[in-house]
């Protein structure tokens, strides 16, 4: 059956939580063209670290930030990015730390980066969003 | 005249023969009073200078335990044994473990990291479904054990040694040390006439050289200052300089010198020098947690290291620990109760698995190579350094196991050749460098292929053509159809180039993103050439690449030497969703006196766009899933997001596999050294390596959370119009917003693709 002007999906969608085996099989090498799942994109939805370890990484970080001890401050948001790579509020303690270590070069990349991880409309975005601009 | 001449003569002559006796007398004299400064002079600068070359300690990555973490109890068991703790049913004292299901308690030894201090402590963690559930004891949330050794950059003459101050050694060791070696020690001036009498008596019986009349002093000077070559000179040089190093220094420092100089074993090219690395060699342990037995084998062994080696000669060096216990408790150093309870136990050295030192040549040579850089040789063999490394153990020996099982079976298979093999893993994001292998056999170190061996990349390259295809989203999109046809170009010299694919065969017109998936080379030769083959050097270029790649169209197809590192550079990229970081093998250097010297902080650039970013870890999953990577799911658990890209050379002379999890990269390469054919495809030979590796180590699939500026939308594979869920050949791809197409197919429904699976899986 025909079916003509089909509704497509708009993204970003939600199909599954993780990953899935291939909807249909693959072929073989001869050149016939599957039909998978491939990927199962999710929306972003990320406030805290699942890990509490990464959790008090963010808040000593800071606490090393604020007392303008910035080496340990890095060494503290590089601990917690080994084991989450994506927390942005790790990227934003790295930027702040090295924009006062005035290596203006590196705050920016990790401003940039930790800009990938963070929802838009928060707190951190935004100073994110500052750093990676200046 | 002369009569008187006659008469005066004799008494000329006597006085000149006298004059001349005392002349000698008084150059004698002179000599020897010149040569005793000399040795006084040389006794003193040894003895007050730096006394040794230290060499620098390298070290693993401590095990992290925290809460969340991914590790099993098979896995902690493995790391706190190899560390040397025991398992006991009460813990009393550091170095100890108790276990209960799967819950332990473990009393740590303390260890001085590069960022801080941490005191022997007790913790308890328990296990569930691979992975830490609770961690108690641990004010900040983790727990580090001491990181492993895992190497020394020791000096051109291969002593190695770890340093114990007089107040670190155990009381009965030096006791022990006096009473089988110098009784006298305690009495004597540096030298033992009794002692010698008794030697040169034995001497005489045997008729040659079978026993030394030499105190410790003496044989700490021997070692210390003087060659082994047993001569007259040596003996001459020796007695004086004993008796001055007694004159200058107090019996407690000579004993600590002798404790750190005497010769203990031989590991490979590397000596084993004095009781504190001894104690490590042999037991896995500290000096100060050895007990009596182990204590007496060690002072057993001063006699002869090699005759009485333990893991060579078990039973010649039980009798001789025997004998020392014996003589310990003879002159009251242990009562009548340890001595009967030391006889009784077995040596208890250290298992074979457990001797790790030097046993990771290819890592250790990419740290040594990373550390030229900043420290020039001689400090780095002398100053006693402390380098903490990324390697991670675990991942490591799991490399290694994957490296050594698949290579067996392909050079089983193989028909006489033997092949070859290198894999590295990093971790994603930070960029560390875990394992590094660079031979088919682990230990071997020789060319350390992980790092020199620069062959041909194959189809490895094609990421970076369609990648850099996909950064013009106006023109190409994932579902854009190209044809595999053939095709030729005139190059500049007026010869034709002509890709091929492997099979020898066309297969139409296809979307780009199965082009890659299937490793198409007319596709994807036909897309370089018309995005431009700068233009590709330049996305590789941006993802690390550090060489000069003449723009032959070639290159589009791999003609690109690269070693196993240079590939891991590029794909740790691709893989860290477009961030460039330079790969690290070092964290952190400490001096002798545990200040910190260096850290080796993360650096890393955004060089990709993450949407551009995501559309690779869509194409490369596409690999896994459909294409030549597919067989990995055999292995590997459906649910985890793989992405990753076979690469195989002309005549099938390299084997590559380059892959990634959302935590690990991992590279491997298969071929010969003399570039012969290995008769095998990426899939057939680097992958299966590949797959075992990360069949084994803790790993989360490709987080698959799409950034703001992609949207997904259901596109027909035959045509790349827009399409819909549910109809035929509808596949869900992602685009650059604004970049899909608005034009729409018609719909044949198909069967509900999740229908049919779970028919499928049900069935």
């Amino acid at each position: 059956m025909v079916v003509s002007a089909c509704t497509s999906t708009r993204g970003p969608v939600t199909i599954r939580e993780t990953g899935a085996p291939p909807l249909i099989e693959s072929t073989t090498d001869s050149g016939a063209k599957p039909q998978v799942a491939i990927v199962q994109p999710v929306v972003p939805d990320k406030q805290k670290s699942l890990l509490p370890l990464v959790e008090s990484r963010v808040v000593q970080a800071n606490n090393e930030l604020q007392r303008k001890r910035y080496e340990q401050a890095i060494n503290l948001a590089e601990q917690g990015l080994r084991i989450d790579r994506k927390e942005p509020r790790l990227y934003l303690v790295l930027a702040q730390a090295y924009q006062s270590l005035a290596n203006k070069q590196q705050a920016v990349y990790f401003a940039k980066q930790g800009l990938r991880y963070a929802q838009k409309n928060t707190p951190v975005f935004d100073k994110l969003f500052v750093l990676s601009k200046s | 005249m002369p009569k008187k001449s006659r008469r005066s003569s004799p008494p000329k002559k006597k006085s000149f023969k006298k004059s001349l006796f005392w002349k000698l007398v008084l150059s004698v004299a002179i000599l020897t009073s010149v040569w005793l400064v000399y040795l006084d002079i040389t006794v003193r600068a040894k003895f007050d200078g730096k006394k040794w070359a230290i060499p620098a300690r390298v070290y693993a990555q401590p095990l992290e335990i925290y809460e969340g973490a991914s590790l099993s109890a098979i896995d902690f068991e493995k790391e706190v044994k190899a560390l040397g703790y025991q398992f006991v049913t009460q813990l009393r004292q550091p170095g100890q473990v108790v276990k209960q299901d799967t819950s332990y308690q473990v009393y740590t030894k303390g260890f001085a990291f590069w960022d801080k201090a941490e005191p022997a402590a007790r913790y308890s963690i328990r296990f569930s479904d691979q992975t830490v559930a609770a961690l108690g004891g641990a004010e900040d949330l983790i727990l580090r054990l001491e990181p492993q050794e895992i190497g020394s950059i020791y000096p051109n003459h291969g002593e190695d040694r770890v340093l114990v101050k007089l107040n670190e050694i155990p009381t009965l060791l030096g006791e022990a040390l006096i009473a089988v070696e110098d009784k006298n020690f305690a009495r004597h001036f540096g030298i033992s006439f009794k002692g010698i009498a008794r030697a040169l008596w034995a001497n005489i019986r045997a008729g040659g050289l079978v026993q030394g009349g030499s105190t410790l002093t003496q044989q700490l000077v021997k070692n210390f200052y003087l060659s082994h070559e047993r001569s007259l000179w040596r003996k001459l040089q020796e007695a004086p300089m004993a008796i001055l190093l007694e004159l200058h220094y107090s019996k407690a420092a000579i004993l600590e010198a002798y404790i750190n100089e005497v010769y203990l074993g031989q590991s490979g090219p590397r000596s084993i020098h004095g009781f504190g690395l001894a104690a490590q060699h042999y037991f896995n342990q500290p000096l100060q947690s050895l007990k009596p037995h182990q204590i007496a084998l060690l002072v057993g062994m001063v006699k002869g290291a090699s005759y009485y080696n333990p893991w060579r000669s078990p039973q010649r060096a039980t009798e001789r620990r025997n004998l020392v216990l014996q003589l310990m408790a003879d002159n009251q150093l242990i009562d009548a109760a340890t001595l009967t309870y030391s006889l009784r136990q077995p040596l208890t050295v250290a298992t074979s698995s457990q001797r790790q030192l030097g046993d990771y040549p290819a890592f250790l040579d990419l740290v040594k190579r990373q550390l030229q850089k900043d420290y020039r040789s001689e400090d780095l063999q002398s100053e006693g350094l402390r380098i903490f490394t990324t390697m991670s153990m675990q991942v490591q020996q799991q490399t290694e196991q994957a490296v050594v099982r698949q290579m067996q079976r392909l050079n089983a298979a193989s028909q006489g050749v033997v092949l070859q093999a290198a894999a590295m893993i990093t971790a994603v994001g930070s960029g560390e460098v875990l394992a590094v292998v660079g031979d088919r056999n682990p230990r071997f170190s020789g060319f350390n292929r992980a790092l020199d061996a620069e062959r041909q990349i194959g189809s490895l390259v094609k990421p970076f053509v369609y990648l850099t295809a996909l950064m013009q989203p106006q023109r190409y999109q994932l579902s854009s159809m190209i044809a595999d046809e053939p095709f030729s170009i005139t190059l500049e010299n007026g010869t034709e180039w002509t890709p091929k694919n492997y099979s020898e065969e066309s297969h139409g017109i296809l979307p780009l993103y199965q082009a890659l998936a299937f490793s198409y080379n007319q596709a994807t030769a036909r897309l370089g050439m018309d995005v431009g083959v700068k233009e590709v050097i330049k996305t590789m270029t941006q993802a690390g690449l550090e060489k000069t790649v003449a723009p032959f169209p070639s290159v589009l197809l791999g003609a690109i030497p690269l070693s196993p590192f240079e590939v891991s550079h590029l794909y740790h990229t691709l893989a860290a969703d477009g961030i460039y970081t330079p790969l690290r093998a070092i964290r952190s250097v400490m001096d002798a006196n545990n200040q910190p010297l260096q850290r080796y902080a993360l650096n890393s650039e955004p060089r990709f766009a993450p949407e551009y970013s995501h559309l690779m870890h869509y194409a490369l999953q596409a690999v896994m899933r459909v294409g030549t990577g597919r067989s990995a799911y055999n292995s590997l658990p459906a649910d985890l997001a793989l992405a990753g890209k076979t690469g195989t050379t002309n005549e099938q002379r390299d084997s590559w596999f380059a892959g990634y999890s959302g935590d690990h990269l991992g590279v491997v390469w298969v071929g010969n050294d003399n570039n012969q054919s290995t008769r095998l495809t990426g899939s057939s030979g680097a992958l299966p390596i590949w797959v075992d590796i990360f069949r084994q180590i803790p790993t989360q699939g490709i987080a698959q959370t799409a950034p703001d500026s992609i949207e997904y939308y259901w596109i027909d594979n035959q045509n790349s119009l827009r399409s819909a869920e549910g109809c035929s050949n509808a596949q869900l791809v992602p685009f650059v917003a604004g970049s899909q197409p608005e034009a729409v197919t018609d719909c044949l429904l198909a069967e509900s693709p999740v229908s049919s699976w779970l028919k499928k899986w049900f069935r």
